[in-house]
């Protein structure tokens, strides 16, 4: 009996091993560091002052995305550029309404000057608004807007997810030349607004100039589930022009299905960019993937530090701040800077 | 004197570790992050469990009986789907319209939990494989009633069960207390419960034993399935919105709260009190380290730690106890 | 005898049977299924998706017939192959990536079989718990973006062994069919299954049995994780969210559940 315990002992301490080696591991070739730090202030700022010690929440859908990183370190950066605090919140399980509704009761606790929140559910997360109503603090929507009356949001950051969508349909129209045209689409996460609202404005476009949706199915915002369900659909479609996906993780993620489908004139058209696509497009010189359009989380990141500053200063703010969202190509104005922003070689 | 002594130790040793284990936990977030005492905070977490909670009660109910309902989560999304596409008819539903969807999310578990019980109980069918296949079904039924589509956006009797107040407490946790409470007392004390522990242990010996098992199975998974209804209903009305994937995970985090908290997969040891303990485990943890503020990733990683070390010690500790049992027994010998 | 005898045979083909079923189903469902483009792209889909979901069920059915499960099969496929990927791009060596990639899986499979026969904590537990950790560290890692643009010696190894996936993935199928039921090794499997009290006290080294087999679908894991890095042509933390679940309902649908636990055989 003593053995096995010691054996037991032993596996314990193995383990631990294991893990703490794995972990120190991690932690050194992490390379970056974590783009969101605990609640002290990580920078002095020239102009601190009537600032310091002041401090927003920021509160995201999801961290394992480069959209939502480079949207998360852009707001950092402001926050650090004008001395202010920022406390950055996501939930365990990507999307999860109910885990933002108690992250920010949650937050009510050491209630900040601010509340920042991309809602996963804009009509979901009400009855956490209405809770930080009640407490009177102001509340900056990002990128999803919530659009209830009995709510009451400062104001919205954001593109408007439907121009996104019909804006990129056209352009996938006008560039490809075909007059009626086929088209898939592939959304993100079943439900969610952003790809509903992308869907939606993608399909009016299409009805507008006479192509044909021949069928939408949801990706996931993953990279391996839109692999396997673009290489489903171009079996059961053999007629595809062109395949528009709602986020171009997804897109990257069935770049293969597309080019081992043997319908080798399919293209393929995303919202959103990052680093590896501008790669890609580079490298192919934009043969299918060839279009994408941008949707910037710097920009929204940013600006939505910007206005809590300056709704704590005093300053009053509009109703809503949208981005615009540029056609990215590597025909259109602006293709150089942005490889060089994101330094493809 | 010295029986005494073991009067108090004997005690303090069927206290469930995992009990220490929160304990622990909550001394050691508490010091790094003084709001976590606050009552709010412990107010938070405890609303947090509350939903799991109930789910729980019905997963605990099938493991200890040997088995298990991978369909809870399927389950919850189907019958709060019902209720959402029910109560959406209505622009500003009243109360009797909140209790007659709670109904219809009752009826819903119930039904579900009745395709399972005869499955499972009745022909005596795989429960892995059956519940496995409600889940599916359910599911993609939950997509196909809305196409996919979150319902959202109800008014305030509808959040009334979830999120609302009577005095100074939530309702939900007085919901989540009564009925955690009966089927505590259920399992303990009446002959279902006995019953239960009886089919878990060895279903052959309780067949034997003039226990009707299939019944007793049938029962077990028709509660689950009404359980785990009003928890879909419950979500409903806490998060105002019911989608496709709002109950995602839930039949894992059930089974980890009901075996985190002590009850054995091999059927006829543990109970509900331990489930309690687990369920709130994972909840506090993940609540301290939200406080303390690590970031998404570190605290991903946090999350399993402190579950394999809770689960760790639980197993140590259960073994030295049973060393020191086994040791008492030779010694008197 | 002889009834009884001819229902089990039935029962042993009842999946084949059903395969059979369900291509009929849709051939007469649809009018495209037997044209030449679509049995090119169903040799894609078999070629392509068929392989990775019949390493992880083969892998999986191990476990279960040991009476366990192994929810972290997704999580060390992302973890196994992001440190593959690493390693490809950082000395531009692309065997010691895929190496490194498979030691890791079946490092981590050495870590859940330790958790599970040597500590005994529940596999579910463990498992669970394992798949968090990895899930963490890989998103600390990654930093949430992915990491694509491997070494061209990759590239070119995985093309040329396209058309051999299938045979490849066949191949371990029936190696580990004839593992099973076969030589002793197999059988142990299945005892302990059945019943790890009257395995050991029978002579069987359970923890050995137990930790092997962990590891086995740790590396089948990694293995998995390579080949997806082809396909995809990247690596980001998202990639096996689903694994675990396919897996295990491709097993369970193939018969397997401490019954005569046949080879599973996925029929998504």
């Amino acid at each position: 009996m003593r053995k096995a315990v010691k054996k037991r002992v032993r596996g314990v301490l193995l383990v631990m091993a294991m893990l703490a080696s794995m972990l120190y591991g991690c932690g050194s070739s992490g390379g970056k560091t974590e783009p969101a730090p605990a609640p002290e202030a990580p920078a002095e700022s020239p102009e601190a002052g009537d600032l310091s010690g002041k401090r927003v929440v920021l509160l995201v859908k999801q961290m394992a995305n480069d959209f939502w990183v480079e949207l998360v370190d852009a707001a950092q950066k402001t926050a650090d550029e004008k001395g202010i605090e920022l406390e950055v919140l996501c939930p365990l399980t990507a999307d999860s309404n109910e885990e933002q509704i108690s992250l920010l009761e949650q937050a009510l606790l050491d209630p900040p000057e601010v509340f920042i929140v991309v809602p996963a559910d804009q009509e979901g997360i009400i009855p956490a608004i209405e809770k930080i109503n009640d407490a009177g603090i102001p509340i900056i929507n990002l990128d999803t807007p919530i659009t209830s009356e009995e709510t009451d949001i400062l104001t919205f950051v954001g593109s408007n997810n439907y121009d996104l969508g019909y804006d990129l349909a056209k352009a996938a129209v006008e560039k490809t030349g075909i007059k009626e045209g086929k088209v898939l689409i592939v959304e993100g996460k079943t439900g969610a607004a952003s790809s509903q609202q992308r869907t939606a404005g993608a399909e009016a476009a299409y009805a507008e100039l006479g192509w044909e949706v021949l069928d939408k199915q949801p990706g996931n915002w993953s990279r391996d589930e839109s692999y396997n369900v673009v290489q489903n659909l171009l079996q059961k479609y053999n007629d595809v022009d062109v395949i528009q996906f709602n986020s171009v993780s997804m897109a990257l993620g069935a770049y293969e299905a597309v080019t081992k489908s043997g319908q080798t004139d399919i293209r393929c058209v995303a919202v959103d960019k990052n680093a590896e696509a501008l790669q890609l497009m580079k490298d192919t010189d934009a043969a299918t993937l060839f279009c994408l359009i941008d949707n910037p989380p710097d920009f929204i990141g940013s600006k939505g530090v910007e206005l809590a500053v300056a709704s704590i200063q005093g300053e009053t703010v509009e109703a809503e701040y949208t981005s615009s969202g540029d056609i990215i190509a590597p025909d259109e104005e602006g293709w150089d800077a942005l490889l060089s922003k994101y330094k493809v070689q | 004197m010295n029986s005494q002594r073991n009067g108090l130790v004997k005690k303090m040793a069927r206290i469930p570790m995992i009990f220490w284990g929160i304990l622990a936990a909550s001394i050691l977030f508490g010091s790094l992050q003084d709001k976590f005492f606050l009552w709010m905070n412990v107010e938070n977490i405890l609303r947090n469990t509350a939903i799991l909670l109930i789910v729980s009660i019905g997963m605990t109910m099938a493991i200890l009986s040997g088995k298990i309902d991978l369909s809870v989560g399927g389950t919850m999304t189907f019958a709060g789907m019902a209720s959402a596409v029910f109560l959406k008819q209505f622009a500003d539903p009243a109360a009797s319209h909140v209790a007659a969807a709670l109904l219809l999310a009752v009826v819903a578990g119930a039904a579900v939990g009745a395709v399972n019980g005869y499955f499972i109980g009745v022909k005596k069918y795989d429960n892995w494989l059956i519940s496995f296949a409600t889940m599916s079904i359910t599911f993609g039924l939950a997509q196909v009633v809305t196409g996919g589509n979150i319902i959202s956006g109800f008014n305030k009797s509808v959040r009334f069960l979830g999120d609302g107040k009577i005095g100074a407490v939530s309702v939900l946790l007085i919901v989540a207390a009564v009925l955690v409470g009966v089927m505590w007392y259920a399992l303990r004390n009446t002959r279902f419960g006995m019953h239960i522990y009886a089919v878990g242990d060895s279903e052959q010996c309780a067949e034997l034993s003039g226990v009707w098992v299939g019944k007793v199975n049938f029962q077990i998974y028709l509660l689950s399935g009404i359980f785990a209804g009003i928890s879909g209903f419950l979500l409903l009305s806490k998060t105002n919105s019911m989608g496709p994937i709002a109950a995602e995970g839930y039949e894992f985090n059930a089974i980890a709260a009901t075996i985190v908290g002590g009850t054995s997969f091999d059927g006829g040891k543990g109970g509900l009190g331990g489930t309690i303990f687990g369920a709130l485990f994972i909840a506090v943890v993940k609540n301290g380290l939200q406080l303390i503020g690590f970031s998404v990733y570190l605290q991903q990683t946090c999350v399993g730690v402190c579950i394999l070390a809770i689960i760790l010690i639980d197993v140590l500790g259960s073994h030295v106890k049973r060393k020191k049992r086994m040791r008492r027994q030779y010694k008197d010998a | 005898m002889r009834k009884t005898k001819w229902k089990w045979e039935i029962r042993k083909y009842s999946r084949a049977f059903l395969l059979l079923a369900l291509l009929l189903f849709f051939s007469l469902a649809t009018d495209t299924f037997w044209s030449f483009d679509n049995w090119s792209n169903v040799a894609n889909i078999v070629l392509y998706q068929a392989p990775v979901l019949i390493l992880l069920s083969i892998g999986m059915t191990l476990v279960i017939v040991l009476k366990g499960i192994d929810l972290s099969i997704g999580a060390v496929v992302a973890f196994s192959s992001t440190i593959a990927a690493i390693l490809m791009k950082n000395t531009q060596n692309v065997v010691l990536g895929i190496l490194a990639g498979i030691l890791v899986g079946a490092l981590m499979g050495l870590l859940n079989g330790i958790l599970i026969a040597v500590v005994k904590i529940p596999p579910y537990i463990a498992t669970i718990s394992v798949q968090w950790i990895l899930k963490g560290v890989t998103n600390i890692i990654l930093q949430g973006s992915s990491l694509y643009q491997f070494p061209e010696g990759f590239k070119r190894l995985m093309q040329s062994t396209a058309w051999n996936y299938l045979l490849v993935s066949a191949a371990v199928a029936l190696a580990m069919g004839i593992l099973l039921t076969r030589t002793t090794y197999g059988r142990n499997i299945y005892a302990i299954g059945i019943n790890g009290v009257a395995a050991k006290i029978s002579g069987v080294r359970t923890e050995l049995v137990m930790v092997s087999v962990y590891m086995i679908i740790g590396v089948l894991g990694a293995i998995t994780g390579i080949i997806y890095m082809s396909f995809l042509g990247g690596v980001d933390a998202n990639i096996g969210a689903d694994f675990p679940i396919r897996a295990i309902s491709a097993t369970l649908v193939g018969g397997t559940y401490l019954e005569e636990g046949r080879e599973a055989f996925p029929m998504r």
